[in-house]
């Protein structure tokens, strides 16, 4: 029977809130999925922003689709969605994050086989906390692009304390 | 490398009078927690509530999508909820009627934020007309405290069926 190994590539504790950039290496060779889960808020005093996600230190032409919550008080609602086209960054919605609170989001972020495809194609879904908390489910691709690294962003800076880890699956 | 899923504990229901479970003393030894659990509601239909460190009051909000009775999508949002898994529904008996659920905890050691999740349901069956659910939400717990134990519950009087069972994984 093939073994299936789900390992811990890196985990970066921030410590030091005016980095606004974490980079992390995608081993293809070794893994075919990857898996990067980060409990995250904005420093304290910053400003909100999205989380931006790039891979191989460079800009490009990212799409994306969305489906979220969002815009309403407490009660039911209709989902909202939207599509993007021609992003120079891929974006985990992070708008609801408040400078001044303990608050901050949860997000994971799928990138699926990206050496196999020759592009970039993943998902993520994303928690945030305000006195809206909203979910959010993105789709996002980058075509013709074999990634060896991966980088968040959060122009803002992240919170003292927040995590973000890069698992790797073995299959 | 090491593989890094570990399995903290596991609790399964043998005779119908389980209404809870609880981890205790949970491992901060870790970076994420996730649970993994497929249930069903011994009688009646009932949804899944989940409390940290024994506090069961309004610390909680969540929001959601999830689709609805109606075959209409719809979200739902609530602040100051102790209902903090939103329209994850099961309904009985168990062996039609399982709700699948995964919860992923992030960064539940520290102490410096609150804690934050992410969870899916996908609730209901093959031949239930009212509990037919997929959910996909996410919460917070507002209180910056390590979170050392958790709870599982269900809402109404019943209890979870026999064959109920739930896991805790630790991710390093």
């Amino acid at each position: 029977m093939p073994t299936t190994t789900f390992d811990n590539i890196s985990t970066v504790t921030v410590s030091d809130d005016t980095v606004t950039s974490y980079t992390f290496s995608l081993a293809t060779a070794t893994y075919s999925n990857f898996i990067v889960i980060g409990s995250v808020a904005v420093k304290s005093g910053g400003t909100e922003d999205a989380l931006k996600i790039n891979v191989n230190s460079t800009t490009g032409s990212w799409n994306q689709q969305q489906l979220r919550t969002g815009g309403l008080a407490n009660g039911v609602g209709i989902p909202s969605t939207a599509r993007s086209t021609g992003l120079s960054y891929a974006q985990i919605q992070y708008s609801s994050l408040t400078s001044t609170s303990l608050r901050g989001g949860i997000f994971r972020l799928y990138i699926n086989n990206p050496a196999s495809a020759g592009s970039v194609l993943g998902w993520s879904e994303f928690y945030s906390d305000n006195t809206n908390p909203t979910i959010d489910f993105t789709s996002f691709s980058r075509i013709s692009l074999t990634p060896t690294s991966l980088t968040i962003s959060g122009a803002a800076g992240f919170r003292i304390g927040s995590v973000i880890s890069l698992y790797g699956v073995i299959q | 490398m090491a593989n890094t899923f570990f399995a903290i504990g596991t609790f399964r229901v043998s005779t119908p009078s389980v209404t809870s479970f609880t981890w205790s003393s949970i491992p901060q030894t870790y970076t994420n927690l996730v649970i993994m659990g497929a249930c069903a509601a011994q009688s009646s239909s009932a949804g899944l509530k989940m409390f940290f460190n024994g506090d069961e009051a309004s610390n909680y909000k969540y929001a959601e999508m999830y689709s609805g009775t109606t075959n209409t999508p719809e979200f739902q949002k609530s602040t100051g909820s102790d209902f903090a898994l939103g329209n994850t529904n099961m309904d009985a008996p168990a062996a039609d009627h399982n709700l699948g659920v995964e919860i992923l905890i992030g960064n539940y050691s520290n102490t410096a934020s609150y804690k934050n999740y992410l969870y899916r349901g996908n609730g209901g069956t093959h031949n239930s007309t009212t509990q037919q659910q997929a959910s996909v939400g996410g919460g917070t717990w507002n209180n910056t405290s390590a979170i050392t134990s958790i709870k599982i519950a269900k809402t109404g009087a019943a209890y979870f069926a026999v064959g109920t069972s739930f896991t805790l994984y630790g991710l390093a």
